[in-house]
């Protein structure tokens, strides 16, 4: 893929991506672009549609200290009780 | 095994050792330190790899969750992260440049916009494409096992 096709489907992303499934098939006719486009820009949506949720959404500083140090995963919520007598400390 | 408490020294060490005299502007120093914590980062993903070669091959999960239930990720590492980067800096390197300044460098999107010197909804345009076109480039090289059942 070449610089220009990448920024081709990056703003026919943007133009299409909260369409409705249905109809983007009509929009990428009524667009009139190459096949290769017309497949980058349905990556990228579908892409989108799927990493929405979560990805990268976490700092990399974040997923770090979640893979350096798992053991600290365990350790309780801050104001948890754990002294002797269940007292916080 | 490396505490994040290390990789804050780390990264201030390197900071402070490889760091030019003079920052040129904000956007310098932010767009050093991006770097240099996605190099750490790297090296040490690099240095785990090469020490668990001789028990087993392992890869380092980061929390790329599409659509898998809560709590659950697809496994990538930080590793094809980098590759994926740097085929997309050949593509638009904004758009690494955002990646790395949001991911790497924990910065926020009109913060991005002020050191990249763009208008914040091209920031958030430039995170939201690239983000994308990462996604289905490091799921493309993801086992097949741990690909989303498309049925």
């Amino acid at each position: 893929m070449t610089p220009e096709i990448y920024r081709q489907a990056g703003e026919l992303f943007e133009r299409l991506r909260q369409l409705p499934e249905g109809e983007l098939p009509a929009a990428l006719d009524a667009a009139g672009i190459s096949n290769e486009l017309r497949v980058e820009v349905l990556r990228l949506i579908e892409a989108d549609r799927k990493a929405a949720r979560s990805f990268l959404e976490n700092r990399a500083v974040e997923d770090a200290a979640r893979l350096l140090a798992p053991e600290t995963q365990g350790l309780p919520a801050a104001g948890t009780g754990c002294g002797r007598d269940g007292r916080r400390v | 095994m490396l505490q994040p408490s290390a990789l804050v020294n780390e990264a201030f060490v390197r900071l402070m050792g490889e760091a030019p005299v003079e920052w040129a502007s904000r956007a310098h120093f932010f767009g050093f330190s991006a770097r240099l914590m996605r190099r750490i980062l790297i090296d040490f993903a690099r240095a785990q790899e090469t020490e668990k070669r001789g028990r087993r091959s392992t890869h380092l999960d980061l929390s790329v969750a599409g659509d898998v239930p809560a709590g659950e990720s697809h496994p990538v590492d930080f590793i094809d992260l980098d590759h994926a980067l740097n085929e997309l800096a050949q593509l638009d390197p904004r758009q690494a440049q955002t990646v790395e300044l949001r991911y790497f460098g924990g910065l926020e999107n009109a913060e991005i916009a002020a050191v990249l010197g763009v208008s914040e909804p091209t920031a958030v345009r430039d995170w939201r494409v690239a983000r994308a076109w990462l996604y289905h480039r490091l799921q493309s090289r993801l086992p097949q096992s741990h690909l989303p059942n498309d049925s």
